[in-house]
């Protein structure tokens, strides 16, 4: 006799007839418990606290009969709260979670699969670079929630001043315009380089631009350290050891410090997203520069990256969670919430928005989804993910060559593979 | 006659037990959070246990701990910390006593100084790396904006290996020695000044009054500050993790920053346990290496 879970059972029954009776008319006020509380983690603090806060307001107001209950966790912690919290089953109903720790977490029992909440046209509506990030194994794990491209940002006026018509288009044009560039403690590249997931983030364009891949199409062996993959890191490495067209200082340079040596006239280029739309008009908003695609190798290629909203296995009332996951990926709260955190549209419905098509550089970023890939979804990426990095920094150090340094990795990457079958 | 006899054997069983009852509770929280810890992670160090694979846990005895002896990556870490907590608190030591020394004039104001002294243990440790992260920074570091004033070269801080290593034991030396001199100067002050004056009368000079009489005298603090500050440096994860994160590509990686990566990046608690426990071991090794050391050094002195 168990008599907790019997509790539980009885709980969620009684509060799912609550729900029902809620949903049929919203007239009849007897319904027989009061209200349902959802724990929900929101990953991020600022804007994310902000706009999240509100939404539970107003979801409340229409479902009176759910509370939602949101905790709010700084991106840098969710990844480990999340895990330990989902190993040891004390995790919240729904949570926010950076795409890549979506398979680990179906890997490890812990999430809920959404396919019986679909319908095929509320899946079609997502953009597919960010919709397959959610699949693993033949299910869906998650709904999108946040998606993004990177670009080329470069400032016009050091363009013009080294006497070029337009940016770089190919790898040539663009390690060519970042050695012009650099002159009188000016540099042409910011280069990421330090060991965290930032660096692999910046440097898997690249990898794929020059047809290279991460992993074997069956998903049993790396693949990056292919000849294709070998010339891409290479090429990285002589822009920061060889043409010193990267400050000395890449391999402690986050994602964040190769903003401020844009914004303070430090480097002339970096890659990175739309997210920064937002700091340049705050910091410097006479900044002189636009956005281009990513240079071509052979093709053209972008990360897209995804976040994604979650239910967890453990949650106690599966509809009423999925009632908040639909409200906040619905197409209005997907298009708010991508113009308030500097994203772009994930919903098809919302690629034409004239909020986001009128200015040119989104537009440069909203067209790169064509071009856009995602990382494999696969519950050893992170670790995947860390070797990548790893590697990326050996080589950027000199202490190995790009071919040692990423054969090295691919050999773990390998063990890791073969030891998850 | 025997009746007092028997009250006072009665009072003693009576005190002991009331002493242990007294100390239940303090027993039983260092049981909680000391030794239930400590025997989980023994447990823990002989299982392969990997967060996010539940499906293959397993017992494997010492499988993990001979993965950890070939492992060259804890092999590296190991080196780092040893080079990063041999620099540091050696330095703490030699500079923590130069401040005590001067700290412990009688003048105008030497409370304030000696308040002023201890700011940066005041300062949680999450903060002031951030500080020093931009302080040491390439482009922007006031660093290297006044190195570069009196015409030296910027320095790449933190993306170099040797000057990452430097640059995380600066840190940690700012941070720890207030309280390494804070200590040393207890020590000073329990010194009896008559053995001072006594050596001064014998005609002793400043340097052999501090090597013949004072250092002998602070042998006991010497051990207590210096295992005290070695046990806290080896474990000086936030500084490393904050400033460097353990890079550049390893160089400052020291093995509770890796413990920490297997454990909250890779979800590998098995390992990690079994590495927590080598450090325990590692530890234990290298202070009781540091105290027979100074007992040593203390003999020849008596000698």
């Amino acid at each position: 006799m168990n008599l907790p879970v019997a509790w539980k059972r009885l709980a969620a029954t009684l509060a799912l007839t609550g729900l029902a009776a809620g949903c049929a008319s919203t007239s009849s006020s007897e319904a027989p418990s009061g209200p349902v509380t959802v724990n929900v983690w929101v990953m991020g603090d600022g804007v994310w606290k902000d706009f999240y806060s509100r939404l539970a307001n107003r979801f409340h107001t229409e479902n009176p009969d759910i509370q939602v209950q949101i905790d709010f966790i700084p991106w840098d912690q969710g990844h480990e709260k999340l895990i330990t919290a989902a190993a040891s089953g004390s995790g919240p109903d729904v949570a926010t979670d950076g795409g890549r720790w979506t398979a680990e977490l179906a890997a490890m029992g812990a999430l809920e699969p959404l396919d019986r909440y679909l319908t095929p046209a509320y899946r079609n509506d997502f953009v597919e670079a960010a919709w397959e990030t959610t699949q693993w194994n033949g299910h869906t794990w998650g709904i999108p929630q946040g998606f993004t491209t990177t670009g080329l940002f470069y400032r016009t006026d050091w363009l013009r001043a080294i006497g070029c018509e337009h940016p770089p288009q190919n790898w040539q044009e663009f390690k060519d315009v970042a050695k012009k560039m650099t002159q009188h403690h000016h540099f042409g590249f910011s280069l990421v380089g330090d060991n965290s997931m930032e660096t692999t983030m910046c440097w898997v364009p690249f990898l794929w631009q020059n047809g290279g891949d991460l992993l074997t199409p069956d998903r049993q062996h790396a693949a990056f350290n292919s000849e294709a993959g070998v010339q891409a890191l290479q090429f990285y490495v002589d822009l920061y050891r060889k043409d010193h067209a990267v400050p000395a200082s890449a391999l402690s340079t986050k994602r964040n410090d190769s903003h401020q040596m844009f914004l303070h006239d430090i480097a002339g280029m970096t890659a990175t997203g739309p997210w920064f739309f937002s700091e340049i008009k705050r910091e410097q908003p006479d900044l002189k520069y636009a956005v281009a695609p990513h240079p071509v190798g052979k093709q053209a290629a972008t990360l897209a990256t995804t976040d994604h909203i979650v239910m967890l296995k453990t949650a106690a009332r599966k509809q009423a969670a999925w009632k908040w996951i639909d409200y906040v990926t619905n197409p209005e709260n997907s298009q708010a919430w991508s113009k308030t955190a500097g994203f772009i549209p994930y919903r098809k419905s919302g690629l034409h928005d004239p909020n986001f098509t009128r200015d040119p550089n989104y537009q440069v970023l909203i067209s790169a989804t064509q071009n856009a890939r995602a990382y494999p979804t696969l519950p050893e990426w992170p670790q995947i993910d860390n070797l990548l990095s790893d590697a990326i920094q050996t080589a950027l150090a000199g202490k190995r060559t790009p071919k040692e340094a990423l054969d090295d990795a691919a050999q773990e990457v390998d063990e890791i593979l073969a030891d998850s079958n | 006659m025997t009746q007092p006899r028997k009250l006072t054997r009665f009072w003693r069983i009576q005190t002991s037990t009331q002493a242990f009852l007294f100390l239940t509770p303090a027993l039983l929280l260092l049981g909680l959070v000391l030794l239930y810890p400590l025997l989980n992670t023994l447990w823990l160090s002989l299982q392969h246990k990997v967060l996010i694979r539940p499906d293959r846990d397993a017992f494997v005895g010492a499988r993990n701990y001979i993965k950890a002896f070939v492992d060259p990556r804890i092999r590296a870490a190991a080196l780092h910390t040893v080079v990063f907590t041999v620099g540091s608190v050696g330095l703490k030591v030699v500079f923590g006593m130069m401040g005590a020394l001067l700290l412990n004039v009688n003048m105008r104001g030497a409370g304030w100084v000696r308040s002023l002294y201890m700011l940066p243990w005041l300062v949680p440790s999450i903060v002031a790396s951030l500080v020093w992260r931009w302080i040491f920074h390439d482009q922007f570091g006031i660093a290297n904006a006044m190195l570069q004033s009196i015409g030296v070269p910027a320095v790449n801080w933190l993306g170099q290996d040797a000057t990452a290593m430097v640059a995380v034991i600066l840190v940690d030396i700012w941070r720890g020695l207030p309280l390494m001199t804070l200590l040393l100067l207890a020590g000073l002050q329990m010194i009896p000044r008559e053995t001072i004056e006594a050596a001064m009368i014998d005609g002793a000079q400043a340097i052999q009054r501090f090597w013949r009489v004072i250092l002998p005298q602070m042998r006991p603090t010497l051990i207590m500050a210096g295992t005290l500050s070695l046990i806290g440096t080896f474990n000086s994860f936030n500084i490393v993790y904050v400033l460097t994160g353990g890079g550049p590509a390893h160089a400052t990686e020291i093995l509770v920053t890796r413990v920490f990566r297997v454990a909250f990046q890779n979800f590998n608690f098995g390992y990690a346990g079994t590495l927590a426990v080598l450090i325990i071991v590692l530890i234990t090794l290298l202070t009781s290496v540091y105290n027979r050391l100074l007992n040593e050094s203390g003999e020849e002195v008596q000698a």
